[in-house]
């Protein structure tokens, strides 16, 4: 699984670090550290992916399998 | 839609209020409505008759602002995320031409991410998370003044009260300074941003930073430890910041930023005052704080936000014009059932929130990482404190003021001492 994490959208609501910190962080500005790249999940951690992916209020994650 | 009990007081099945429709008038299809939003009014009133007008008309036009009014989520997102054909020009419905001009809520990318960075030095995520100690020491003290008399005020006692503290301390000016701020921003917002009295509160707004500004320009400080010596020393398009720049930046950090947070802890306050079964969960588990916060964010959403259009466009079969200007309806949107589940009922557990009541796109609140920071302290503190309380009052006597949707005060009771 991958979440693949579109920097045009991504507006630094922070909910996907909130929820899943672990997974994501943020970077100086709040934005994802990860936006613009894609993000392999490790196993075990799909959970929290899908769930990082749905809290975003910009739809700007999407889970790929 | 059902009707509804509790803060949302009552809503006819797909009725619009009488005062609402202008009956047999229309604009290009649309409804045309006359939103009453300046006066005072029950708690849940207002919020009521804005979801009856969603599932009566997703978009409408206002003839009091005369402007489109957007009700659907996916609508709101839509805007939100289209700065070029919907600007900030105006962010203000009703006002497409403001005499004034915030920073950097006035500003469109891409000129406007360079102010973000710039303010981004005290409202990213780093830096509010090394003030959540003092913003828990400021509650603590506010808490401190009534846990003994057991009761008070919560808008003025305490949500109105710390957050101001932790907004001066963030910008690196005396927290002692807060019940000034205090008093102007109350005056500002109470009724409509025009009156006599809101435009000589902004005077003296104006006045203290202007004061500010002289000082730090002839006595320039440290920029890592003084705000306003950062703000000098920073640049945009390779050159500093001008005063006005400054001032406009000011101007807006206190608009946009105290009635807000004051507003979204007596919400929660009043949610958790009359239902007993979420507070209990709060209670016994602060760690649901975060994900409560976001349930109380889309359940009482504070800011009807506007954009101008810079151009024509076909808007979901709607003609819109550039100039006008459209008002996101936030609290109708947080509470459309084609996003959320069971949209008017609390959840505070819910799951997956992606609600949008601090905006979306590029002009997403600069403050929303301080205010949720604010809002988990001010919740734990007061829990660990007080984790007993009622309102003081009926329900039908909390009155939300008119303009920028906020509760007028909010009694409540305890056991003295807690």
């Amino acid at each position: 699984m991958k979440l693949a994490i579109d920097a045009g959208r991504c507006a630094g609501h922070g909910r996907c670090y909130a929820m899943a910190p672990g997974l994501l962080e943020p970077d100086e500005l709040g934005f994802v550290a990860a936006r613009g790249t894609t993000v392999e999940v490790p196993a075990g951690s799909e959970q929290a992916a899908r769930d990082a992916a749905a809290w975003c209020p910009e739809a700007a994650i999407d889970v790929e399998s | 839609m059902r009707a509804q009990s509790g803060v949302w007081g009552r809503v006819e099945e797909g009725n619009v209020t009488q005062e609402q429709v202008i009956a047999g008038t229309s604009r290009s299809g649309c409804p045309v409505v006359r939103l009453d939003t300046h006066r005072d009014r029950p708690v849940g009133e207002r919020a009521a008759e804005l979801n009856a007008l969603r599932e009566t008309a997703p978009i409408s036009w206002d003839a009091q602002r005369e402007c489109w009014v957007l009700t659907l989520a996916r609508h709101v997102r839509e805007v939100f995320q289209d700065p070029e054909t919907f600007t900030n020009d105006s962010i203000t419905p009703g006002d497409p031409n403001p005499a004034y001009k915030w920073i950097p809520s006035n500003v469109n990318p891409p000129l406007h991410v360079q102010y973000r960075q710039i303010l981004n030095h005290a409202f990213g995520p780093a830096p509010v998370a090394r003030i959540e100690e003092r913003t828990r020491e400021y509650c603590r003290m506010a808490i401190d003044e009534v846990v003994e008399t057991g009761h008070c005020d919560y808008v003025s006692a305490v949500g109105g009260v710390f957050p101001t503290r932790v907004f001066l301390e963030l910008v690196d000016l005396p927290w002692e300074d807060a019940p000034l701020f205090v008093d102007w921003t109350e005056t500002i917002f109470d009724g409509f941003f025009g009156s006599p009295e809101a435009l000589q509160a902004v005077a003296k707004v104006t006045d203290y930073f202007v004061e500010l500004i002289a000082d730090r320009r002839r006595a320039p400080r440290d920029p890592e430890h003084d705000f306003t010596s950062h703000l000098l020393r920073s640049e945009v398009d390779g050159r500093l910041l001008p005063d006005e720049d400054v001032l406009n930046i000011y101007n807006q950090l206190v608009l946009a930023g105290l009635d807000t947070v004051k507003s979204a802890l007596s919400y929660s306050l009043l949610h958790l005052a009359t239902t007993p079964a979420d507070r209990h969960r709060i209670v016994e588990d602060p760690a649901l704080i975060p994900v409560a916060i976001e349930e109380l964010l889309r359940a009482y959403p504070l800011v009807m936000e506007g954009r101008k259009l810079s151009r024509d466009v076909d808007f979901h079969g709607v003609p819109m014009r550039a100039g006008e200007m459209v008002m996101l309806v936030l609290p109708a949107a947080m509470h459309d059932p084609e996003q959320f589940e069971r949209p008017d009922d609390v959840i505070i557990d819910r799951q997956r929130n992606n609600h949008l009541a601090f905006g979306g796109g590029p002009h997403r609140c600069l403050g929303s990482h301080l205010a949720r920071m604010e809002m988990r302290v001010g919740l734990e503190e007061w829990h660990r404190r007080i984790p007993d309380y009622h309102l003081d009052c009926d329900l039908a006597d909390v009155i939300e003021r008119g303009g920028q949707r906020s509760l007028r005060s909010l009694p409540l009771a305890w056991t003295p001492g807690g």
